[in-house]
């Protein structure tokens, strides 16, 4: 068994000393300077070595007094009753609800998989030893870490040591049924997917857990002793059951999927990425299209993923309805806020770029143009060719604008009408220049949006967002438009502004799509 | 027609890939791009593909005695992993490619008897991409190649994923296609490079050289090739 332990920690040691090495390597601007043989330098690994076993003494400990402190002490100081009964009622639920999802033995990790099937280390062996390390470290944390709370809140102290038993023995009791279940039914639970009798066995002492104090209701100090002192005392007979089962093997052989163990994290990502970007094409193959060469691809593209488009732009329509008719009616029914919503809507039109800004899908319209569209096409050269680019990007901004106009056009009516109902206006033009206006904003959107994805395509082949200056330039757009949208200005102002404003950026950024994209629209390393 | 590469050089952080490749691969051959694990030669097909950054060198083409650059349309590629436009079907994909490309390609069969020559048949010429297998994607990438014809074909171990018999169909085409291509054809496997192509290239500590098979046998040959493979002296 020591045997096992040695090789298992060193098994883990490497494998986080690497990781911590990996991590350092992907920190900005130091990943440059770092040599590729970092991995071989020994001095470092050794460093890296020390750092990971402080870390994880340090996690026995920590990890246990941000549990303690803001998920049960907290609560229990700010909810009504007794601290230290509700800090018994928290913990005594959350406990339940945390050996439901978080056992250790079934969870599905990669460094089981490795120790058991690549190394072929026993694997009963290999399960024990683990958890046996960590019920000491549950022990250790828990018996100091509530100790300190226990004094805290002048509770006996013996209280801590019945609190970490008592976490220890819900966990064998639920390793134990899980066992069980699986020699009777072959099927594994995997901790990290409860199916849905499980989530509400987790979810209902969760309710508990912060329930019962809220209504005054948290069960008492003696409870809580006999309930842990019975769950104790139970809980050594399926500890027994997990020391003498010998179908660790064959339970990880269906717990650890070899597909999703030869994965990285970015994979994983990349994957749910990509399933969630296919299955927002609509697979009936009766859509068609008149249209012939970039305008048929376009409007195939458009019509299969009309699910995912529509339903956005619909959600905002039905918002700016619903909004824009509860406005109405006050103009109606309570005629003397009208100076007031008149005076707001001549005054305050600069808020509506942060309201378009939200309603305008463009930029999730185009992270699926990325996904199903160009992530692929973008390997076809004649697809890269210049006038290609040029002549898709057009097609493709009058296919958006279509699509945010829908929802624009029926807030500029809503807005005009208002202004209308509201006590009209002394100039007409307003009314126009409203409208145009606001229109205008939901195309410079759109044009944005898809200039910025032209000139800095942000993903690369795995469909990751590669790009910190296209993240930048969108939190900066934003700042401005935040900025903007709190000033004061009247409508002419406003829209001579806007309107100006937006010639200048279509003339600019069409030709920087025209000249530039050819270099910048690719997928990137 | 001379596909002429001159001092290629490509590296990835502090990792060389390419060193300095300076080759020429001529019209009417298929070349067997062979190379150990992490050789570079996808890496290789990259940058002759402007899918990368090249950090120096140049792609020429020499056409009855005139140089002119690598153009786009003088490339077609096909990738290990085949990638298509998911939301489109077979049918949809293969109208649009030739309607765009209509003016640059020499149609010589519709789109049925395309389909008939890669045996993709009716119910699968409808279906959306996305549902199609590795293998399915990949006759369809072929297909798109093979249509829009360039003069030089760039395949990244194109017939692994094919059953016996399209991959032997496959073979046939290709070796009709080498009397106006340029195909550069990487594998791992020896015997297919031995059996389809005229000439073996290998692409070894960042440069690629070429080995005569002379008047070796077959087995002689594979010899001479994995020695050159593992940097030893042939024997």
């Amino acid at each position: 068994m020591f045997k096992v332990f040695k090789e298992s920690f060193k098994l883990q040691n490497t494998y986080k000393t690497n990781s911590k090495i990996y991590q350092l390597k992907q920190i900005f601007l130091i990943k440059k300077m770092l040599p590729s043989t970092l991995y071989a330098n020994k001095t470092l690994k050794k460093i890296m070595g020390i750092i990971s076993i402080i870390t994880e003494i340090c996690s026995i400990f920590f990890g246990k007094i941000f549990y303690l402190l803001l998920l049960i002490y907290l609560p229990s100081a700010y909810l009504s009753g007794n601290t230290s009964t509700n800090f018994l009622n928290i913990f005594f639920f959350l406990t339940i609800s945390g050996a439901l999802c978080n056992t250790n033995i079934f969870n599905p990790t990669k460094d089981r998989y490795y120790a058991i099937f690549l190394l072929r280390m026993d694997a009963n062996k290999y399960t024990l030893v683990n958890y046996y390390c960590y019920q000491f470290k549950l022990f250790l944390g828990f018996t100091s870490i509530s100790f300190i709370f226990c004094r805290l809140m002048d509770i006996n102290v013996a209280i801590s040591l019945i609190m970490a038993l008592f976490v220890i023995s819900c966990k064998n009791i639920v390793i134990c049924y899980d066992l069980l279940k699986y020699t009777k039914t072959g099927n594994v639970t995997n901790e990290n997917a409860p199916h849905k009798l499980r989530w509400v066995a987790i979810i209902i002492p969760l309710v508990l857990a912060y329930g019962l104090p809220i209504i005054n209701f948290s069960i008492s100090y003696n409870l809580f002793i006999v309930i842990s002192l019975i769950t104790i005392l139970l809980g050594i007979v399926p500890f027994i059951y997990i020391i003498k089962f010998k179908q660790y093997r064959s339970v990880y052989k269906l717990l650890l999927n070899p597909n999703d163990m030869s994965k990285t994290t970015q994979d994983l990502v990349s994957d749910i990425n990509k399933t969630t970007s296919l299955k927002a094409i609509n697979n009936s193959v009766n859509i068609t299209s008149n249209k012939v060469g970039y305008e048929y691809f376009n409007d195939i593209f458009i019509k299969r993923h009309s699910n995912l488009l529509m339903k956005q732009v619909n959600r905002a329509c039905i918002f700016f309805i619903v909004v824009i008719g509860i406005i109405i009616a006050i103009t109606i029914f309570f005629p003397l806020l009208n100076p007031d919503i008149n005076s707001a809507i001549h005054s305050n039109s600069p808020i509506f770029i942060i309201i378009i800004y939200y309603a305008n899908r463009s930029r999730y319209i185009i992270s699926a143009m990325f996904m199903n569209c160009d992530h692929s096409m973008l390997s076809y050269r004649f697809y890269r060719n210049p006038d290609v680019i040029f002549k898709l990007f057009i097609v493709r901004f009058k296919s958006i604008v279509k699509i945010e106009l829908k929802s624009t056009l029926i807030l500029a009516l809503g807005i005009v009408l208002l202004l209308f109902l509201s006590g009209s206006t002394i100039n007409l033009v307003n009314y126009l220049l409203l409208f145009v206006t606001l229109l205008t904003i939901s195309i410079m959107f759109t044009l944005h949006s898809l200039v910025l994805y032209y000139l800095f395509q942000p993903y690369n082949k795995n469909l990751q967002m590669k790009s910190y200056i296209f993240i930048i330039l969108d939190i900066v757009t934003f700042f401005i438009l935040y900025q903007i949208a709190f000033e004061s200005a009247s409508i002419l102002y406003f829209s001579t502004c806007v309107l100006s404003f937006s010639l200048v950026y279509s003339v600019v950024a069409i030709c920087l799509v025209k000249k530039l994209a050819p270099k910048t629209f690719k997928i990137r390393n | 027609m001379q596909l002429i590469i001159e001092c290629l050089k490509k590296s990835f952080e502090d990792k060389i890939v390419l060193k300095d490749i300076s080759f020429t691969f001529e019209k009417g051959k298929i070349y067997g791009l062979l190379g150990r694990n992490g050789a570079g030669k996808t890496t290789f097909f990259n940058c002759l593909n402007e899918d990368i950054k090249i950090d120096s060198g140049s792609f020429t083409i020499v056409e009855n005695d005139v140089s002119r650059k690598l153009k786009n349309e003088d490339i077609g590629y096909v990738l290990s992993t085949p990638v298509v436009p998911e939301f489109l079907t077979a049918k949809e994909f293969l109208t649009f490619f030739i309607d765009i490309n209509k003016d640059k390609i020499n149609m010589n069969k519709n789109i049925d008897e395309y389909f008939e020559m890669m045996r993709i048949d009716e119910k699968d010429q409808n279906k959306l991409l996305k549902d199609y297998s590795h293998g399915m994607k990949n006759k369809m990438q072929m297909l798109i190649n093979f249509i829009a014809n360039p003069s030089i074909l760039l395949m990244d171990e194109p017939l692994t994923s094919f059953d016996v018999v399209v991959a032997d169909e496959m073979k046939k085409l290709l070796k009709e296609l080498r009397t106006d291509h340029i195909i550069i054809f990487s594998t791992h496997i020896m015997e297919l490079a031995i059996d389809l192509c005229d000439e073996i290239v290998i692409l070894n500590d960042g440069v690629i050289s070429e080995i005569d098979k002379a008047d070796l046998s077959n087995d002689e040959f594979k010899i001479k090739i994995i020695n050159q493979l593992k940097g030893v002296d042939n024997v």
